[in-house]
């Protein structure tokens, strides 16, 4: 999984926002992996943590819209989980390595599509700058 | 229980020299509960290591069911003698154990230990005893003046409780005294309240040395 970005994301809001992504034409380079769980809020530190350890650069959560979680507020536990996940990294110095939270709705195709593929952008930067 | 939070990863880091293997043991029992120092935390606390700028031999995990109690303790020997330092994600009187324990090796603290006290709601503890020695909840119905109290009086409240709130917080922290009365009136045992109780007794606290129990009739 090595300079991977690994997607975690929702089968609701998220899933549709992938599938719209690909239906409108806008591809993902091949280090995007993508995992679908029940709902954001499932997500937790070690399963953060150890994919990050286990070799991806990145973990991106991909939830619902704010306000508008199936499960009512699974995406804003997750939120919570991604900002102590990212404290974590910041104090432990884990260089090369982000979590990031991203919050789509089903007709955000194009908008997700930028938004990931700045994640991958700014690690090729941040890779050429060491 | 005990409730204890994880230091800051880059204290932890401080304390851990470079190039060492490293053994972090969490325990199930109160830091578990408290969400600090259990099977999960050692998990989170081993890939924050691994990850880290420092770099070890060696980061390993493991969790036995109480660190304060030496029978189990001993099922980990074998892990701490392949290791050089021992990360203890217990309170601090398992990290205390462990340094006996293992007296050749390195025994370090990754939590800070708070207090005794309860699970109030999702992520939230609270003190609830002082451990002094010397229990009156007889008398308060239930509820410690020594802990709940700001200035853990004997004969309250003071002048800087209001609307049931205490000075020291008045948004978050109820005042001790008032519960004290709200429940004695509720039980209708407020004459309780007309006697003045002494000072507390000090000499049954933290004084002395640590303290400590023993019970001759399960002594073997």
């Amino acid at each position: 999984m090595s300079d991977s970005i690994l997607i975690l994301h929702c089968a609701e809001g998220a899933k549709k926002a992938l599938a719209r992504m690909t239906e409108e034409g806008h591809r993902l380079p091949p280090q995007f992996k993508t995992f679908e769980l029940p709902c954001t809020g499932s997500v937790n530190e070690v399963l953060l943590m150890e994919n990050l350890q286990n070799g991806a650069n990145g973990v991106v959560v991909l939830g619902c819209r704010k306000e508008n979680c199936k499960h009512l507020d699974g995406n804003l536990k997750a939120e919570r989980k991604v900002a102590r996940v990212k404290r974590l990294l910041s104090e432990a110095g884990a260089e090369g390595k982000f979590v990031e939270m991203v919050f789509t709705a089903p007709d955000e195709g194009k908008r997700l599509h930028d938004i990931l593929l700045g994640f991958a952008q700014q690690q090729q930067t941040e890779g050429k700058s060491k | 229980m005990i409730v204890a939070e994880q230091k800051p990863i880059s204290e932890i880091l401080d304390m851990l020299p470079e190039h060492k293997r490293v053994l972090i043991v969490g325990c199930d029992t109160c830091v578990t509960v408290c969400l600090a120092g259990g099977e999960k935390e050692v998990k989170v606390l081993a890939a924050a290591l691994r990850m880290a700028k420092k770099e070890f031999a060696e980061i390993k995990g493991t969790s036995i069911e109480r660190q304060c109690d030496g029978e189990f303790i001993e099922e980990i020997r074998e892990q701490v003698a392949q290791s050089d330092i021992v990360l203890s994600m217990a309170c601090g009187a398992g990290v205390q154990m462990m340094s006996d324990f293992f007296p050749d090796k390195p025994v370090l603290p990754a939590l800070n230990t708070l207090f005794m006290g309860s699970n109030e709601g999702a992520g939230y503890w609270m003190e609830r005893c002082l451990g002094c020695g010397d229990c009156v909840l007889d008398l308060t119905a239930g509820i410690c003046p020594r802990t709940r109290c700001s200035k853990g009086l004997m004969n309250g409240p003071c002048g800087g409780s209001e609307n049931g709130k205490c000075e020291v917080d008045p948004e978050n922290l109820d005042c001790g005294w008032n519960l004290i009365y709200q429940r004695l009136k509720s039980l209708n045992r407020l004459d309780t309240l007309m006697a003045i109780q002494p000072p507390q007794d000090w000499s049954k606290s933290h004084d002395g040395g640590p303290r400590r129990l023993i019970r001759e009739d399960v002594r073997l």
